[in-house]
């Protein structure tokens, strides 16, 4: 369990000492983007400095007020374990629209697909950024790994889905073999911004359903813990990027008569936790080894569903050479909803504050 | 093809059901479509200048096909979203033939509610509706992440304490009484209040009685499991974790969930259990695992596992219930005893007996659990047509 331990004394409990939690309201957006909760904090309500986003980042991670605010917002009761979410704050300069900070319920990431899909339609169906009348609009968007750009489609004064292009990625290796509980299979390992390493379910036994959850973060995770002390965890150039970030377990669903590609995947990443979504940084990876291999062929789509039945189209947009790697710049193209918005209020005398989580 | 006078195509349904002809960037992201499109757009954009529209662009709608306004709050770390409004009436001349319509009718608000994105897999509520009976000032339609429950003790301190931090009842210091009926019955609620802040509410809960004891099942991964069935609102089976090696504590979630739903499963398979009173009450709801408690002046602690591998987060209201009626009824437990149950987090309820009854041909007693809850948000939740996952969907583990 992360997070306070509670006071036993429920009858009269007092204001815990020490506690970094001042606030007592805080307005949240929640949206999900393919089953992907991403709860948007316009005006955090406490100050989050930096000379920029990338700034404002490493200090908020030992700002307690902040990291308080993350934990009111991601803990349970107020949140879940696979609860994530960004802070709103200005952009480095007037190129961007906005900035943010991602978080979830072990800290503040550098990057995440499904919260820039999730900000790209807050921000045109907000008003934020207004729509253009092409249809098309460019959100820009400051994240702590760098400037990323959200293309935002809207049609009838609808959004209808959000563009977001990876950083160039390539596959680091194809048919890495490694002996794991449920037998002796290969895996590909694809570079998308972080490492992936990519199993058919099927070898595994497996298919990517509801149902079998339990066994998809038991085998994902095994495949990590195989793999991270390998050469292919390490990434050629950035031993920042270092480690393999998730496991991605793939069914081949053939092709459409289009020629596209239809598969259902499930990531298994960071500490065990499951992507409902089909994964924005996975799926481009799935781009770059389906590409390399050829099976992905040139303007043909990856229809990339996830295990809750959300659908990512993603495509190659672009070639390049990155660490010294034939790349590809793929597109991932997902649509999130609005479900909901929040105040949620911190009663002062309330002894489970900030909240805790299990797993 | 559209050609570049014909109208817009109408607004995509979503991305699984979108179609390369109406909507050229997503699914099949070609040149000639996008040009296409763009002149389309392009072109009804300046009939629209021309005509002084200039704004048709600039705000987008959020289509809301259904709001729905809820109350946050947590009793003891478990969490209790209450329904206020933005759903139909639900007609019924009981709670029980209210859950039960809709369940039949209106089910994709219980999993919108409770299920992800909007809720998680532990997420529990309830739905005010009108009192049924003379005395109760609100009703409430108990759900959590698979169906709809009888009873819900840690429901009734959280709405108790919604109702008067909140107003929904004239308050009055030192304490607000709260009649709420439950589907389980009435159950009367008495809320410190001292002017300014709600503080500990106590409830009376319905007679409370054993069904059968020293019942036993075999499960697949843990053996043979004896325990106790009794009932404080809804059916429990009481067992003791420490033959399986199960503590009481955040550690042991998941064996706690694996164990509680063996039990529940084989006890259902085994036995029909079935209220003397309310026929339309059957079947074990959950199990109940106790072990030693990590503050002194606990009397136990225990984990309930119930509904879908939910893990209840408080010490479970009702299954204090059946605790001390279990306990006084075995002579275990005396009328001047506060019984102190402790959470697998370590959150406190406290259970006492008021009076004995009988209910059918069993001894009963009537008990009193006390604990506290949190207003923790409001919310207005969204369910927009367009979403496909707008009826939430469930991910358990």
């Amino acid at each position: 369990m992360i997070g306070q331990v509670p006071a036993p004394e429920y009858a009269a409990p007092r204001r815990l000492e020490g506690t970094p939690v001042q606030i007592r309201t805080v307005d949240t957006v929640d949206y999900h983007t393919g089953g992907e909760p991403f709860r948007i904090v316009v005006e955090p309500p406490v100050p989050i400095l930096g000379h920029s986003v990338a700034d404002r980042r490493i200090r908020a991670i030992d700002d307690p007020a902040v990291d308080g605010l993350r934990q009111v917002l991601c803990f349970e009761p107020r949140g879940h374990a696979d609860m994530f979410g960004g802070f709103i704050t200005p952009p480095d300069d007037a190129g961007a629209d906005f900035g943010v900070l991602f978080w979830h319920k072990a800290g503040l990431s550098t990057a995440c697909g499904h919260g820039t899909i999730a900000l790209g339609v807050w921000a045109v169906e907000s008003g934020r950024v207004v729509a253009d009348p092409t249809g098309v609009t460019n959100v820009t968007i400051d994240v702590p790994s760098g400037r990323v750009v959200a293309r935002v489609h809207t049609e009838t004064r609808q959004v209808t889905g959000v563009d977001f292009v990876n950083v160039p990625s390539y596959v680091l290796a194809t048919d890495v073999e490694i002996k794991t509980s449920r037998g002796r299979v290969f895996v590909d390992i694809g570079y998308a911004g972080s490492i992936y390493a990519h199993l058919r379910a099927a070898d595994v036994g497996l298919s990517v359903e509801p149902g079998n959850v339990n066994e998809l973060i038991a085998i994902g995770r095994e495949v990590k813990s195989l793999l991270s002390e390998t050469p292919y965890a390490q990434h050629p150039i950035d031993h920042g990027l270092d480690g393999i970030y998730g496991t991605i377990l793939f069914d081949e669903l053939g092709e459409n008569e289009d020629g596209d590609l239809h598969q259902r995947n499930v990531t298994i990443f960071a500490d065990g936790a499951l992507d409902r979504s089909p994964c924005g940084s996975g799926s481009a990876s799935r781009v770059a080894v389906l590409a390399a291999r050829g099976a992905l062929r040139p303007e043909k789509y990856l229809m990339h569903d996830s295990i809750v039945g959300s659908r990512f189209a993603c495509t190659v947009v672009g070639e390049t050479t990155a660490d010294g790697f034939v790349a590809v710049i793929p597109t991932v193209t997902g649509m999130a909803y609005r479900c909901g918005s929040s105040q949620f209020t911190v009663d002062p005398r309330d002894p489970l504050v900030p909240g805790f989580v299990l797993r | 093809m559209r050609g570049p006078n014909q109208p817009l195509p109408p607004p995509g349904r979503s991305l699984n059901s979108i179609s390369r002809a109406s909507n050229p960037f997503h699914l099949a992201w070609r040149f000639e479509d996008k040009l296409q499109y763009v002149n389309t757009c392009r072109a009804a954009s300046s009939l629209d200048h021309h005509l002084g529209r200039t704004t048709i662009l600039r705000s987008q709608d959020v289509k809301a096909s259904r709001l729905i306004t809820t109350v946050e709050t947590h009793t003891a770390g478990e969490p209790f979203r209450i329904i206020t409004s933005g759903t139909p009436r639900v007609p019924g001349a009981t709670i029980l033939e209210r859950s039960a319509w809709l369940q039949e009718n209106a089910d994709e608000i219980r999993r919108a509610m409770m299920l992800e994105p909007r809720g998680h897999s532990d997420m529990y509520g309830g739905l005010l509706t009108e009192p049924v009976s003379d005395g109760a000032d609100l009703g409430i339609i108990f759900m959590q992440n698979v169906d709809y429950s009888p009873h819900c003790g840690h429901g009734v301190i959280a709405l108790a304490t919604a109702a008067v931090e909140l107003g929904w009842v004239e308050r009055v210091s030192p304490e607000t009484r709260v009649g709420i009926d439950a589907p389980c019955g009435f159950i009367e609620a008495f809320v410190e209040w001292d002017g300014t802040d709600v503080g500990a509410v106590r409830f009376v809960n319905v007679p409370s009685f054993i069904w059968q004891q020293d019942i036993s099942v075999d499960t697949p991964s843990f053996g043979t499991v004896t325990g106790d069935i009794a009932y404080g609102g809804a059916f429990y089976f009481y067992t003791d974790g420490v033959p399986f090696g199960l503590s009481i504590r955040e550690s042991e979630a998941d064996r706690l969930k694996d164990f509680g739903m063996e039990v529940k499963d084989a006890l259902n398979a085994k036995f029909t259990v079935v209220h003397p009173e309310h026929p339309e009450i059957r079947g074990v709801y959950g199990t109940i695992v106790s072990g030693q408690p990590r503050y002194p002046g606990s009397s136990q602690a225990n984990a309930c596992i119930y509904a879908d591998r939910e893990l209840d987060r408080s010490p479970t209201g009702s299954g204090t219930a059946g605790r001390v009626a279990q306990l006084y009824l075995q002579n275990k437990l005396s009328r001047d005893d506060t019984f102190v149950n402790e959470s697998f987090i370590g959150s406190i309820f406290e259970g006492r007996i008021l009076s004995e009854t009988r209910i059918g041909d069993s001894a009963a007693v009537v008990p009193e659990i006390r604990g506290r809850a949190f207003i923790c948000g409001f919310a207005n939740w969204i369910l927009d047509d367009r979403d496909p996952l707008t009826c939430g969907f469930s991910v358990i583990r």
